[in-house]
């Protein structure tokens, strides 16, 4: 047993040069102290010494194990001070901070609102959860009227249905502040379409009213270009065609010119040179009388995109269900 | 919708290229979304017939052939073709033909014998796919030297896939199209021809033969019939069956594809009965009760209550503007005809598809709304192409009833309107001949104003804005111009959660939390995890998407597992969105009030410090969240409070409420080892909830500036031997009223438990800010204020102090 003793303890001697990082040290516990060490291994041996010798030897043994114990800290403690004394290396990396980043659609949406903040526009919202009054009956969709298959909605009762939207938020700024209106309404909306590559069932709009005297398709052209300047680049032009929206009349389709290729065609515009956009139009008469707005009075605009499209012909994104799978590795891009 | 580029042409003059035109018509409204060329691309094949066929001297596998081409001068042609023989009729390519884009046909000499052209098969000619067996062997009663493509009536055309809006109806045929291509072109549209050659025409008249009742005029208020006999249900015309073909559908017989053919051409959806298979001599056009009944196409369906329908007497044979009954349909045998026109009202046409679950070429129509004043017109064309076609006899006057006129609006045009809405002013020569083109009649105008009559084509138009729609869809927006400035009127910002929203979302990402966004409809039994007061879709797309979220936490579990799956279990997450319950705690009821509230979830799991060549890692806790949670809470700078109790929950293993007075505005949980399970989760998952709207309206408090202290505080540290099952919390708050205004700040600096101690007790250490604004503390001071909270200590949580 003393010759044990005495070798563990010349191990202890050659191996304690080496004790000069943290790994070396940790390693060192382990093979002297740990639970399956050498040094523990002879305390079990203990018990198989004659009782009289056993005095002796327990000291010794205690002796041995303060002494590894000592090697660890007086290295620990030199480890301690050697980032201080010795030349610090400092290619070693810096302890890292992982900041989360916002979702790519909230990105986007952020940065329209911001430029709508600076036309002159205030922020509003409502519930998504509408009754049928707001999303459609206000906005001049007629019951029984085709208009309705435009889009798929979801129902929760008779009344009740996920709005298919934002529109419904201009019928409630409308009826709960008077003219002149200068709003814009981001928001979540529900088509019940089949998920694949190019759709989901859910989507993002991010939509525009003014209401004010003496409003004309100028000016609603006027801070159409403004906006696609501010979002698209400077050069950026607009095209508008005639189409339909019952909450608006005239209403037209807003094709941006392509900022990816200038105009000159490319995959993304699908070698048109153009993007369609965004929707818009003057506010239909039925719509501002629904919400007792004198037309022969007031004139108004309204106009609406769709946040994720836009987010995904920015970003380079293929697949709209990759916004939805939320993967950590995609979500830290943006 | 498709148009047909040559059929359009028939109703009006232009000179732009199916590009062009697309272009244009799009610019109007009009969306084209794609151009498909048809029909055979070749010119210069004429009808030759083989007289003789020789083996090429030279080659095995070539014939050398006689070909006369009408003129009664045979040519020589050599031929590659197996099946060619003496006698056929075929297709030759002569000299200068022209196949596909640009193969021009030369004389040539091949392997030593002259050839003169070229004998075709199908594939060559454009209109077979892929290699044809040999040459198209034609019909024998086909005379040599005509052109080819002018006698089949096959030729290079174009077929435009138009996008109409809902609004548009009117544009549902080419002569709609027409319409809006003649008020660009600034030319008239041409209609087609009605003449009957007058041997067609016999001498009786339908009312003979039938007699109509409208018993539900609002459903359907005109009804024309036009009486045919002596016709037969032959295949249509090659050129019709062509142009059926290319609009999409099959061709049957004519009977039918009249009656398609005039649908596309004019927009009337016609209907044929066969009249010997209706019995009482009068048609009813009537609503009825719920019943079976089987249509045209063989499928017995149920009526709904309150549908229209058109009866033979009292027994049903079509449903009134969506499709027609077995029982009356023409069949081969049919040889008189009862030919349908009518208006029927939209809303009631919708209706019943709806509920029967069909849409057909007619209802789409309907539903959109038809020309009211076409019926005896269209009525007439169709009978007109079928007595031509087949040879029989048509009555000399259609049978009409009338039950209740639909009047066509007047409407008043403000030129100071369009000035108002479009911001423009359209010179009024263009207002005038824009309308005109149009359809719109012009009944009186002065200085001001104008009024106008609304063509029954039109039944969109029923509002002075529209006919401003109108005129600047063909004026087109280009002449709107964008103004130099941006003015507005001032008004104060309206208020909103979206500046503090964007707040919480910079002060959460600076923590390290991503952002994600979950799908708000999520499956039945996920949400039933957390309340049973869920909100049902009715229509739900699948099981998945079933229900509405009632709590953020479900959806960012799955988002957990998914990202698990990936092999990335260090996360940080949170999401700002709407979570809905119903107020009724009975989740089937149908009609029940939900609520509807703003959360802000955040979510950690696995390591929240990663490891260094300098440290170690650390394991996310529920202590990390609630650290985070109440900071985020500090920022509301709520007027009350928040109090933190720990609760019982089902969803959550260890749970905290979060309060403010009464009111909760949100929990702190480690979710339980049984939803851990559920989504298969590999490790411990700690979530938050703050309700937004709560926290939004609470009151707040404006923070008011506190004079520094001026002396330095004193920092004191004790421990205490306490029962395990003292909260530490409660200590604190106990050591911070023991002496009010001295002790600024009490925090927790250890806990542990002696694993030897059989007293069930732990250490708690506690380290005290002491600070007194008006002075500093003498050691006496010091000494009182230890002495007070070890004594509070002994006496209120039976606490020993350690080491003491
Ligand atoms: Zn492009």
């Amino acid at each position: 047993m003393d010759e044990n003793i005495r070798k563990v303890s010349e191990e202890l001697d050659s191996a304690a040069p080496g004790l000069t990082h943290q790994e070396a040290i940790e390693a060192f516990r382990i093979r002297f102290l740990g639970r399956k060490g050498t040094v523990s291994a002879l305390f079990e041996q203990l018990g198989t010494v004659p009782k009289e010798q056993r005095g002796q030897i327990g000291k010794q043994l205690n002796d041995l194990k303060n002494k590894a114990q000592g090697l660890i800290d007086a290295a620990t403690a030199g480890q301690q001070n050697s980032v201080i004394n010795t030349r610090t290396d400092l290619t070693l990396p810096g302890y890292p901070v992982q900041f989360g980043k916002l979702h790519p659609l909230t990105v986007v949406m952020n940065e329209m609102i911001e430029i709508f903040r600076f036309l002159g526009f205030s922020v509003a919202s409502g519930p998504e959860l509408e009754h049928d009054w707001y999303n459609f009956e206000a906005l001049n969709f007629e019951h029984d009227h085709p208009a309705r298959d435009m889009q798929d909605t979801y129902f929760i009762d008779r009344d009740l249905l996920l709005r298919t939207h934002t529109s419904p938020v201009q019928i409630r700024v409308m009826e709960s502040q008077k003219p002149p209106i200068r709003s814009i309404m981001p928001g979540r909306v529900y088509r019940n379409e089949a998920v694949s590559a190019r759709s989901y069932c859910l989507f993002h709009q991010l939509e525009g009213l003014l209401v004010d005297k003496n409003v004309s398709f100028v000016d609603l052209k006027t801070i159409l270009l403004a906006f696609a300047r501010e979002f698209f680049g400077p050069q950026t032009k607009i095209k508008l065609r005639p189409s339909f929206f019952p909450f608006t009349e005239p209403s037209a389709e807003v094709d941006v010119s392509c900022h990816l290729c200038h105009g000159k065609g490319c995959r993304v515009c699908k070698h048109t040179g153009w993007l369609e956009i965004l929707g818009c139009g003057m506010v239909d008469p039925n719509v501002l009388k629904a919400c007792n707005v004198d037309p022969e009075e007031y004139s108004g605009y309204a106009f609406g995109m769709g946040i994720d499209r836009i987010a995904m012909m920015r970003y380079g994104i293929d697949d709209i269900r990759l916004l939805w799978d939320n993967n950590q590795r995609f979500l830290q891009q943006f | 919708m498709k148009i047909i580029y040559s059929w359009l042409k028939e109703f009006v003059d232009f000179d732009w290229s199916p590009e062009e035109l697309a272009s244009r018509l799009t610019m109007t409204g009009l969306e084209i979304e794609g151009i498909e060329r048809v029909g055979a691309s070749f010119k210069g094949v004429i009808i030759g017939k083989v007289v003789s066929r020789e083996k090429h001297p030279n080659a095995d596998k070539l014939s050398v052939c006689r070909v006369d081409l009408g003129d009664g001068h045979p040519v020589q042609i050599v031929c590659g073709a197996p099946n060619v023989a003496a006698g056929q009729t075929v297709p030759v390519a002569t000299a200068g033909a022209v196949l596909g884009a640009d193969f021009t046909i030369k004389k040539a000499t091949i392997r030593g014998q002259e050839s003169n052209g070229m004998i075709c098969s199908k594939s060559e000619l454009g209109l077979e796919e892929g290699k044809s067996d040999g040459i198209w062997v034609l019909d024998e009663s086909l005379t040599a030297g005509l052109d080819l493509a002018s006698v089949l009536n096959i030729r290079e055309d174009y077929v435009l896939e138009v996008a109409i809006t809902a609004n548009r109806g009117d544009a549902l045929s080419h002569l709609g199209v027409a319409r809006d291509v003649a008020a660009l072109a600034g030319k008239t549209v041409r209609f087609p021809d009605l003449t009957v050659d007058p041997k067609y025409i016999s001498k009786i008249q339908s009312s003979e033969k039938i007699k109509i009742e409208l018993d539900s005029p609002d459903q359907g208020p005109v009804y024309a019939g036009w009486y045919l006999e002596g016709v037969t249900a032959r295949p249509s015309p090659e050129w019709m069956q062509t142009r059926i073909t290319q609009m999409g559908l099959r061709p049957r017989n004519i009977l039918v594809d009249v009656t398609n053919y005039v649908m596309m051409e004019l927009g009337q959806p016609l209907h044929a009965f066969d009249y010997d298979r209706l019995k009482s001599g009068t048609i009813r056009v009537k609503t009825t009760g719920p019943g079976p009944f089987t249509t045209l196409d063989s499928k017995e369906r149920q009526l709904p209550d309150q549908a229209l329908m058109i009866c033979d007497g009292n027994d049903p044979v079509a449903v009134a503007g969506i499709m027609g009954g077995e029982n009356s349909e023409v069949e081969d045998s049919t040889s008189r005809v009862l030919l349908e026109s009518a208006w029927f009202n939209p809303s009631s046409v919708r209706k019943t598809a709806k509920k029967l679950g069909i849409s057909t070429d007619s209802s789409y129509r309907f539903e959109r709304g038809i020309d009211s004043g076409l019926q005896k017109t269209a009525a007439l064309r169709a009978a007109k192409l079928i007595v031509e076609n087949t040879g029989g006899k048509m009555a000399e006057t259609p049978v009409l009833a009338v039950a209740k006129h639909l009047i066509q609006p007047e409407l008043t045009l403000r030129f100071s309107q369009i000035k108002r809405i479009l911001g423009i002013e359209i010179p009024k020569e263009k207002v005038h001949q824009i309308l005109d083109s149009l359809g719109f009649v012009m009944i009186g105008e002065n200085q001001t104003e104008m009024m106008v009559r609304v063509p029954a084509h039109r039944p969109d138009v029923t509002r002075e804005i529209d006919l401003i729609e109108e005129l600047i869809r063909i004026y087109g927006f280009h002449h709107v111009p964008e103004a130099e400035t941006v003015s507005v009127s001032y008004t104060a910002e309206q208020k909103s959660s979206y500046s503090f929203d964007n707040k919480l979302r910079f002060m959460l990402t600076g923590a390290g939390f991503q952002e994600i966004l979950c799908n708000s409809m999520i499956p039945e039994k996920d949400a039933l995890l957390v309340t049973g007061k869920i909100v049902p879709i009715l229509n739900p797309q699948s099981e998945e998407m079933g229900v509405l979220r009632p709590a953020l936490a479900p959806g960012m579990l799955a988002i957990v597992q998914k990202n698990q799956n990936h092999g990335i279990t260090d996360l940080r997450f949170f999401e700002l969105g709407h979570c809905f319950t119903s107020v009724k705690s009975d989740r089937y009821s149908k009609i029940g009030n939900h609520q509807e509230e703003i959360r802000i979830g955040l979510m950690m799991t696995g390591q929240t410090v990663k490891s260094t060549w300098n440290s170690q890692p650390e394991s996310s806790t529920l202590f990390h969240l609630k650290g985070t949670v109440l900071a985020v809470l500090d920022v509301f700078r709520l007027s009350e409070p928040v109090t933190v109790t720990a609760v019982d929950s089902e969803f959550y293993e260890d749970c905290l409420v979060l309060s403010t007075g009464n009111v909760q505005v949100g929990h702190i949980g480690k979710i339980s080892k049984k939803v851990q399970s559920f989504f298969g989760l590999k490790q411990p998952v700690f979530i938050a909830e703050l309700i937004l709207d709560s926290l939004y309206s609470l009151p707040k408090h404006q923070p008011r500036y506190q004079e520094l202290p001026k002396f330095l505080p004193v920092e004191k540290d004790m421990a205490f031997w306490v029962s395990r099952s003292v909260p530490a919390g409660e200590m604190v708050q106990s050591i911070q009223e023991t002496n009010p205004g001295q002790i600024s700040q009490v925090t927790v600096f250890d806990v542990f438990e002696d694993p030897k101690n059989q007293q069930n007790q732990k250490s708690v250490g506690f380290r005290m800010t002491l600070q007194n604004p008006e002075k500093t503390f003498t050691d006496q001071e010091i000494d009182g204020i230890m002495t007070a909270v070890r004594q509070m200590m002994e006496k209120k949580f039976n606490a020993s102090l350690r080491g003491g």
